[in-house]
């Protein structure tokens, strides 16, 4: 596969950016993850021989149908990138080609350290407070963007349709049990009423963790990985998958992440404070209210779970089931 | 399918309804479950038993893919895990970085339950798929069934005695080297020389070479995880100690070797152009694989990946390798390939 990407490469130089004279020779490939199932993808990132940071990222998928997934993902960078205010968080110019029957999307390689390099493997809190207050601001900086610049407004019936019942209709295939899908379902009634008549939908990333943030020289921050990305959401949920990645990631105490995560939204700690003070900046920002991020909380842990049970199966989402389950029945003791 | 031979006189085999013969030794290969087999015996394969197997066959009998993966995702016997990911096609990534056509014919030895195996079918032409284990080729079987694959020839038989002759495979596989087709009194080295003889004697004459191998001297096996010889220190002693010890404590030779053994076994057997690439975290999950000559590679993926992973002692000790160009002595796992 990568001789056929070297070859296009060679073809394309300009289009993409590339230095004038390289030659598909001067290239060099590494296969930076992807994911390993049979329909996944496997990503490249692409160096010239004699540079220390890459010139491209390349996610080319395993098989040779064409992927929806991958054309969903190179549209949603296309539209994104027609707001000059999210432009330049992006990693463009981006390209969609087929390759011997495989689809491959190109796009810039962005430089810097990724936000994730910045945490510390430290079980002491107290001595990463000013870093995590940091980059829960730098994260901030760009969700409120995505989320103010570019909605779209739809009907109701659109709404209840398109956003909100494909929420309730994963649920019910996941197998939950008839108290907890009537739970849900008055849920999402209750965002319904705060909403209003006039629903407003956000472009959702659906993976904004401090893995998928570069912070390049310039300290601009750039957002990769928009493989799970949806062009009609709500808002505050990449905000609350940002803020509970993050704890998870932490290596503080207790141990378990899915308690630490449990106890940080539904406790009194620094942490609790942090989240409390970041929410009601992001709804200053945004003009949402905080009555509409309590009762949307909940669906960022349904949405991983979505996202998670159609990669990896039934045994790696129940840790976010059970966070979702937990916070629903629980929404009156969250932190802010 | 190409024509078999005699795996001890190298005659033409007569392949009958449900085995084959060779008419000069008068000798006969059944086939058993369906697959051609030159192995009287099964051989234990890995950490599951017998009846572990029974069960498995029980589970997942008429099952789809998808559900056989899920059964062994929930299941807890030993070994289930290696089971589950044999499910995963990122082990055949590293054929990326080689030219694998639809006109290549490949030949797999210890192919195990066809992780490497089911999507390199899907690349190449033809893939003799070898293992000394009955009960993984049948489950392979299943697999390629389940697929739709008619190109996977299941063949139950050693690396040592191969039922081939003559320049036929566009590629050889080898996995894990240390263990293929290993004699119980053999002497370990020989035998996998022979085994490489072997395997360039099949290469046509671009073929290629293919191995996955660990190295000996991998900073991890140090400490953190544990090589093919399932201990710790081994691979930071003298060779002879470190066969003593494993001999001692687990019942076999010593069987991981270092960057250089592997590259001096090659080079002995004629392979020329002999490339390395890293592997992490291990050959059987490759997430990250480059080509050793791309040090720039190794030094973005030691400060922007690796880094964020391992201990600070542990990056220093990279760093400073690199910067003495002796990376590669304590990379823990490789893929070779050579070209004959």
């Amino acid at each position: 596969m990568i001789h056929q990407i070297a070859d296009y490469l060679n073809e394309n130089r300009a289009s993409l950016g590339l230095p004038p004279g390289l030659q598909s020779a001067d290239l060099s490939f590494f296969k930076a993850g992807g994911n390993p199932w049979e329909k996944g993808r496997i990503n490249f990132l692409v160096f010239s021989k004699q540079d220390a940071e890459p010139l491209l990222f390349i996610k080319s998928m395993r098989g040779k149908d064409p992927d929806e997934s991958l054309r969903r993902e190179y549209h949603m960078i296309q539209k994104l990138a027609a707001c000059p205010e999210l432009q330049i968080h992006l990693p463009l110019p981006v390209q969609m080609i087929t390759l011997a029957g495989h689809d491959v999307m190109l796009q810039k390689a962005c430089h810097g350290e990724r936000m994730l390099a910045s945490l510390t493997q430290s079980p002491f809190l107290l001595f990463q407070q000013n870093r995590i207050r940091e980059n829960f601001s730098r994260s901030l900086e760009f969700v409120t963007k995505l989320n103010t610049v570019a909605q779209t407004r739809i009907t109701p019936d659109e709404f209840d349709h398109a956003v909100l019942n494909p929420f309730l209709d994963f649920y019910e295939d996941y197998g939950c049990s008839g108290s907890d899908k009537v739970m849900l379902s008055e849920l999402l009634e209750k965002i319904c009423r705060i909403i209003g008549n006039n629903p407003v939908c956000t472009p959702l990333h659906g993976d904004y963790s401090a893995t998928n943030i570069f912070i390049d020289s310039g300290n601009q921050i750039k957002i990769i990985d928009w493989e799970t990305a949806a062009e009609n959401s709500l808002p505050f949920l990449d905000l609350f998958y940002f803020m509970s990645k993050y704890v998870h990631n932490l290596k503080i105490r207790p141990r378990n992440r899915w308690q630490r995560v449990q106890e940080t939204y539904f406790g009194k700690s620094w942490l609790s404070h942090l989240i409390r003070e970041t929410v009601h900046q992001y709804c200053e920002k945004t003009g949402l209210s905080r009555e509409l991020g309590q009762a949307i909380f909940p669906l960022h842990f349904l949405n991983k779970a979505r996202i998670k049970y159609s990669m990896r199966g039934k045994e790696q989402t129940q840790p976010w089931i059970n966070l979702f389950e937990y916070s629903m029945k629980n929404l009156d003791a969250l932190c802010f | 399918m190409m024509q078999l031979y005699c795996p001890s006189c190298k005659s033409n085999l007569t392949i009958l309804t449900d085995n084959v013969r060779c008419e000069k030794c008068a000798r006969t290969w059944e086939s058993r479950e369906g697959i051609l087999s030159f192995i009287g015996q099964d051989e234990q394969a890995g950490d599951i038993t017998r009846e572990n197997w029974e069960r498995i066959f029980a589970a997942v009998d008429g099952k789809s893919n998808r559900e056989i993966q899920d059964y062994f995702a929930s299941s807890k016997f030993q070994g289930s895990r290696e089971l589950f990911n044999a499910f995963r096609s990122n082990k055949a990534d590293a054929f990326s970085f080689l030219d694998v056509t639809d006109k290549d014919v490949i030949l797999e030895t210890g192919c195990g339950s066809g992780s490497l195996t089911v999507p390199l079918a899907k690349q190449c032409r033809e893939i003799y798929a070898l293992d000394a284990s009955l009960n993984r080729l049948i489950l392979l079987q299943m697999r390629s069934k389940n697929d739709n694959l008619n190109n996977i020839i299941s063949i139950h038989a050693r690396a040592s005695s191969l039922p081939f002759q003559g320049s036929c495979f566009d590629y050889v596989v080898l996995n894990d080297l240390g263990d293929n087709g290993r004699e119980k009194d053999a002497d370990l080295r020989d035998t996998l020389k022979m085994n490489l003889k072997t395997a360039r004697e099949l290469l046509k004459e671009k073929g290629r070479i293919f191995i996955s191998a660990e190295n000996r001297h991998g900073l991890e096996f140090l400490y953190k995880k544990r090589s093919r010889s399932k201990l710790y220190l081994p691979g930071f002693l003298p060779r002879f100690v470190a066969d003593l010890i494993t001999r001692k404590f687990r019942g076999e030779p010593y069987r991981v070797y270092s960057w250089m053994d592997y590259r001096k076994m090659l080079a002995e057997a004629g392979f020329r152009d002999i490339e390395f690439y890293y592997v992490w975290p291990d050959g059987n999950d490759p997430k990250y694989i480059f080509a050793a000559k791309d040090r720039n590679i190794f030094s973005y993926y030691l400060e922007h990946f690796l880094k964020n992973t391992i201990s600070v002692w542990e990056y220093k000790l990279f760093r400073w390798a690199y910067q003495a160009g002796m990376e590669s002595r304590f990379v823990p796992n490789f893929f070779i390939v050579g070209k004959k």
